[in-house]
């Protein structure tokens, strides 16, 4: 008897759950159907009106929030120092720094939070090209000029700014399949899972070696959880277990390249071996001094950042974004990629002594260049 | 004679009163909190984390702990989207997503209850697997790695859109409408009841007959089902289900229920108290993003509010239980003079 | 004697042997270079980190307890001893004292735990979520939200990577121990003596099995739950600071993530997270498995190192379905004996 009861209400229950759930979504959907869901909603207390306001950006105050993935790590230290730097001259110009930890969600959310709180130009790493859609809309629809560093967004925006992905990925490929002739077996070291929806890097490395050398054959691509070099190192201790012959190693950034050169090293393979990193962070460029690592590419972290806040008061001082312009599609300026190696010898790179005078990574990070 | 509150009704006013407390400090730092669109940007956010919530509260009542909801919203998130490209409606992938959830809630309660796991230990696990069934679903190019995909379907899309010109969105009013169904669920059906003697006391809730398998049952098909619906929301705002759909939620999650004041163990709160626990936290994560601070000071606040919260409310019980044990002996001295 | 026998035969131990068995004759066949001694180096290298943080949280989870900051905390302890040691140039002494600052902030951070878990009666999952907010703020303080690098060759480098035993195999191939396993050993033999010889082990048992009946004996739950709590903190700054030392710098993510692997290798162990039972040698098995999984999936082609995490999940699940049906089983036996010796006996009456 109880139990015929409970299961009676039980069915009652998600029986109205489902109903009341799906009768809001339909007056929802109803409603909705005729506007069109690509129009943004704009905030209400949003003090710019759109394209009108010129703001004389060196006498009154102008705020600008910037949103990296996350707040540690040399790419976030150098941009920090970028602005930093830059700001020293415009006393009345303050950016504020919000990590999104790691999390497209929570980037989204700073994003969309910051729109009716008066910044004047927001600029970030677009974690997901999608999942920034909608704020980004939102932000353009507001007046806000919106920058993109380094990873795109689907969204229609005011500038992207990147230190191409792909063709470092395509350059390395080129360089690494020139230093061993053309013949021999490959290994890359990629993002997070979850992260390597974002980065190009890998697919380019595979392109240009499909495109040039077709003997290099392609092993394997090791994900490395959190980016961190001990996961690289543990990818690579088993691949040298699993592979009798690798020739050269691609890793998605310099951390992942660090601990691939500690296994290798650990394996007593290290002339066998030839790694190559990204980003040409300063413990990097000491290594392919002290030829350990074979080479990286260097991508100019500071100019870029600092080109971001000069654009982006451009667009401040002539009140103008993607929505003003009448963008349908948004322009990109590609920031050199530049591959190094250690005497600079080969196709289009330079050497690493180069980089290390004139990268500012001896002020921001001198304690790696001991 | 006066009538006296129980204890249930003072904890949850002083979870209102956080609340309030709250509200009233960042309305008076910051004159963006209290704006329209603020205000529907927080109920939005609070409503992804709620929604959750509320479900977990139903396993927590019972004296279970669900790890996998993190987990169940990125699985469903990704099979959503992968329902709308067949070509299903959105309210096809609506209804169809609640079932993914509730069906991973089921997987769950079968384990525990017919397999004998803790409910920890299974959710633990069951929320690697969903997430690694997330990543198994997700789309992907031709050389293997992941990518970005987009929602097409327009009906799916326009779930996630606002409901007034002003910002509002489906999801917090669905939010708030369930919280006050699974409140009435809690406390005026046979189904509340038993859930609260299995919570409260497990082994007399069998004894006096309760089929503490079943409720179990229904109660991680609840914790999924919510997760599944939290899911198909964010997929459609977020216009997509990234991989990382979910990460961390599940803390949250439980983190919101025991700020509410529903207790670890089981018998104690409800899904209010789960709708209060997440708004407070999501308000404390959109207040304190209103001031130029430097991260470090906000997840200090944030981690020392949250400790601040729960240990007021276990000095509170503590409390209570004192006066309960104090009243007793003094009801028995009567008696017995 | 024979029933011993038996009994073990059916016990967790031939349980755990015939798992680890199944799984080293699998990939043995699928995959021979498993089963070379270089690779289950590897494989004892890669779990030293989980293993040492493993035998810590074991101590919290034997008194009915939970240690969700310890991610955050062996962040927390490599900052600490990076920047300790920083300002004496990374000299030996000063390396030293920054260890030395760092274990004790690994303790003392333990003993909070304590205290607000025992004292303020806080549940110990929430007490640790929390605290690993602030200690994450705290790191981004002490840090200034960046990485802290040490000089390589100095004692922060031999922490993890110095080599014990190094000789070259007949095959060719290099056959190297480093630090990091030595530590782990070392670390678990300690663990192990603790737990099953001393009486404060006996005590933290106690505590777990029954707290009220604990204090009825005389055994001051507070104080021994204090040190419970902050051996697992203390381990996890051992971790944090090999962590720190293979990855040659110190940093806010280092360690994100690693308390749930910690929980996945103590519940494969056969712990029990209500407290009160489980073993050092559960948790060594327990992380061992984890290591393993994760092994297989970069090694063998067919099973791509993406989907590790379903693998995890999967396999986790299995075992613990197995053993506790095995372990359900073994009771109802047992029960079935008793019941049977009290008929004999009543006979016998």
């Amino acid at each position: 008897m109880k139990k015929v009861r409970t299961s009676r209400f039980l069915a009652v229950v998600m029986a109205v759950l489902m109903m009341s759930v799906a009768v809001f979504a339909l007056a929802a959907c109803e409603k909705e159907s005729d506007v069109n869901t690509d129009t943004p909603v704009a905030g209400d207390d949003t003090d710019i009106t759109m394209g009108t306001t010129k703001v004389d950006i060196y006498n009154t105050d102008v705020k600008l929030l910037y949103v990296p993935i996350g707040d540690a790590g040399p790419a976030f230290e150098m941009a920090r120092y970028a602005i930093e730097d830059t700001l020293k001259f415009l006393p009345n110009v303050t950016v504020d720094i919000k990590p999104a930890e790691y999390d497209p969600t929570k980037q989204a959310d700073i994003i969309t939070d910051a729109i009716g709180q008066g910044y004047q130009g927001i600029f970030f790493e677009a974690m997901d090209p999608i999942v920034s859609q909608g704020p980004i809309e939102k932000a353009e629809a507001a007046g806000i000029p919106v920058i993109t560093v380094n990873l795109n967004s689907q969204a229609v925006h005011t500038l992207f700014i990147q230190g191409n992905d792909y063709k470092s990925g395509y350059q390395a490929g080129e360089i690494l399949g020139a230093a061993i002739d053309g013949k021999g077996n490959a290994l890359t070291l990629n993002a997070p899972a979850a992260q390597a929806a974002t980065s190009q890097m890998i697919p380019g490395f595979q392109d240009a070696l499909k495109d040039n050398y077709p003997d290099i054959t392609f092993l394997e691509d090791f994900p490395c959880e959190g980016w961190q070099s001990s996961e690289a190192a543990n990818n690579m201790k088993s691949a040298l277990t699993k592979y009798d012959k690798i020739d050269i190693v691609y890793a998605a950034s310099d951390d992942l390249a660090d601990g691939a050169i500690n296994a290798i090293k650990e394996a007593g393979r290290e002339n066998e071996i030839k790694v190559y990193g990204s980003m040409g962070y300063p413990q990097a460029l000491q290594r392919i001094k002290d030829g350990t690592q074979f080479g990286s590419y260097f991508a100019d972290g500071y100019s870029q950042f600092q080109v971001v806040v000069y654009q982006m008061l451009y667009y401040v001082q002539n009140g103008l974004n993607a929505t003003v312009l009448g963008y349908t599609d948004t322009p990109t300026l590609d920031m050199p990629t530049t591959p190094i190696t250690k005497d600079g010898n080969l196709a289009g790179s330079v050497s690493v002594d180069q980089v290390i005078e004139n990268s500012r990574w001896k002020v921001v990070m001198p304690d790696a260049f001991k | 004679m006066k009538k006296k509150l129980n204890s249930s009704t003072i904890r949850r006013f002083i979870t209102i009163g956080l609340v309030i407390a709250l509200t009233a400090l960042f309305s008076l730092l910051s004159s963006n909190f209290l704006s329209m669109y603020n205000l529907s940007e927080l109920f939005r956010n609070a409503a992804y984390l709620g929604l959750i919530a509320c479900g977990l509260s139903v396993v927590m009542v019972g004296g279970g702990i669900d790890l996998s909801v993190g987990g169940i919203v990125c699985a469903t998130g990704i099979i959503c989207v992968h329902l709308s490209d067949i070509g299903l409606s959105g309210y096809m992938v609506l209804i169809l997503g609640i079932i993914t959830g509730g069906a991973f809630g089921l997987l769950n309660g079968f384990i525990v209850t017919k397999l004998k796991l803790t409910e920890f230990v299974t959710t633990l696990a069951s929320g690697f697997l969903f997430f690694g069934l997330g990543l198994v679903f997700a789309y992907r190019d031709d050389h293997g790695t992941l990518m970005a995909h987009s929602i097409k379907s327009n009906t799916y899309l326009s779930l996630g859109q606002p409901l007034l010109p002003g910002g509002f969105y489906l999801i917090s009013l669905v939010w708030v409408v369930l919280a006050i169904i699974l409140w009435v669920v809690m406390h005026k059906t046979e189904l509340g009841l038993y859930t609260f003697a299995i919570g409260s006391d497990e082994k007399s809730a069998r004894m006096s007959g309760v089929n503490v398998a079943k409720i179990k049952v229904i109660g991680f098909i609840m914790s999924g089902a919510f997760s599944g619906l939290a899911a198909v929301f964010v997929t459609a705002y977020e216009r997509t289900a990234s991989t990382s759909l979910g990460n961390m939620r599940e803390f949250l999650a439980i983190a919101a229920c025991v700020v509410g004041g529903v207790v670890l163990g089981g018998g104690k709160g409800d899904a209010v108290s789960a709708f209060l626990g997440a708004l407070f936290l999501a308000m404390l994560d959109n207040g304190l993003r209103k001031f130029g601070m430097d991260s470090y000071v906000v997840y200090m606040i944030q981690g020392s509010l949250i400790l601040v919260a729960i240990a007021f409310d276990s000095q509170f019980a503590k409390i209570s239980y004192r006066r309960r044990v104090k009243e007793q002996r003094l009801s028995a001295q009567t008696l017995t003079s | 004697m024979k029933e011993k026998i038996l009994s073990s035969l059916t016990g967790v131990w031939a349980f755990r042997v015939l798992i680890l068995l199944i799984v080293c004759v699998f990939m043995g066949i699928s995959e021979p270079r498993f089963l070379t001694i270089g690779n289950i180096v590897n494989i004892i290298s890669y779990i030293s980190v989980y293993g040492i943080m493993a035998c810590g949280m074991l101590f919290a989870v034997l008194i009915g307890g939970l240690d969700l900051s310890i991610g955050r905390v062996a962040a927390l302890s490599g900052t600490i001893a990076c920047i300790v040691a920083r300002v004496g140039g990374f000299s030996a002494t000063w390396c030293l004292i920054g260890i030395a600052c760092a274990i004790v902030a690994g303790i003392l951070i333990g003993y909070f735990h304590g205290f607000l878990i025992v004292k303020l009666a806080i549940p110990s999952f929430v007490v640790t979520l929390a605290t690993s907010y602030v200690i994450y703020g705290a790191i981004t303080l002490l840090s200034g939200g960046s990485r802290v690098d040490f000089v390589r060759g100095s004692l922060m480098d031999t922490i993890s990577n110095a080599r014990i035993v190094e000789f070259t195999l007949s095959s060719g191939k290099p056959f190297v121990i480093q630090m990091n396993v030595v530590i782990f050993i070392v670390f678990a033999v300690i663990c192990w003596y603790v737990l099953s010889k001393t009486t404060f082990g006996r005590r933290i048992y106690a505590i777990g099995g029954n707290t009220t009946a604990a204090q009825f004996v005389g055994i001051n739950v507070f104080r021994n739950s204090c040190a419970a709590y902050a051996i697992s903190s203390g381990a996890a700054c051992i971790g944090g600071l090999i962590l720190m030392s293979s990855t040659s710098y110190a940093a806010q993510t280092l360690g994100a993530g690693y308390e749930g692997m910690v929980l996945m290798a103590l519940i494969v162990g056969g712990i029990n997270l209500a407290g009160g039972k489980g073993t050092i040698s559960g948790a060594i098995f327990g992380a061992l498995l984890v290591g393993i999984i994760a092994n297989i999936c970069t090694l063998v082609d067919f099973l791509n190192l993406e989907y590790l995490k379903f693998f995890q999940g999967l396999i986790i699940l299995i075992v613990c379905i197995i053993s506790v049906i095995l372990e359900t089983r073994s009771r109802r036996g047992k029960g079935r004996k008793a019941k049977q010796i009290a008929e004999m006996q009543a006979q016998d009456e």
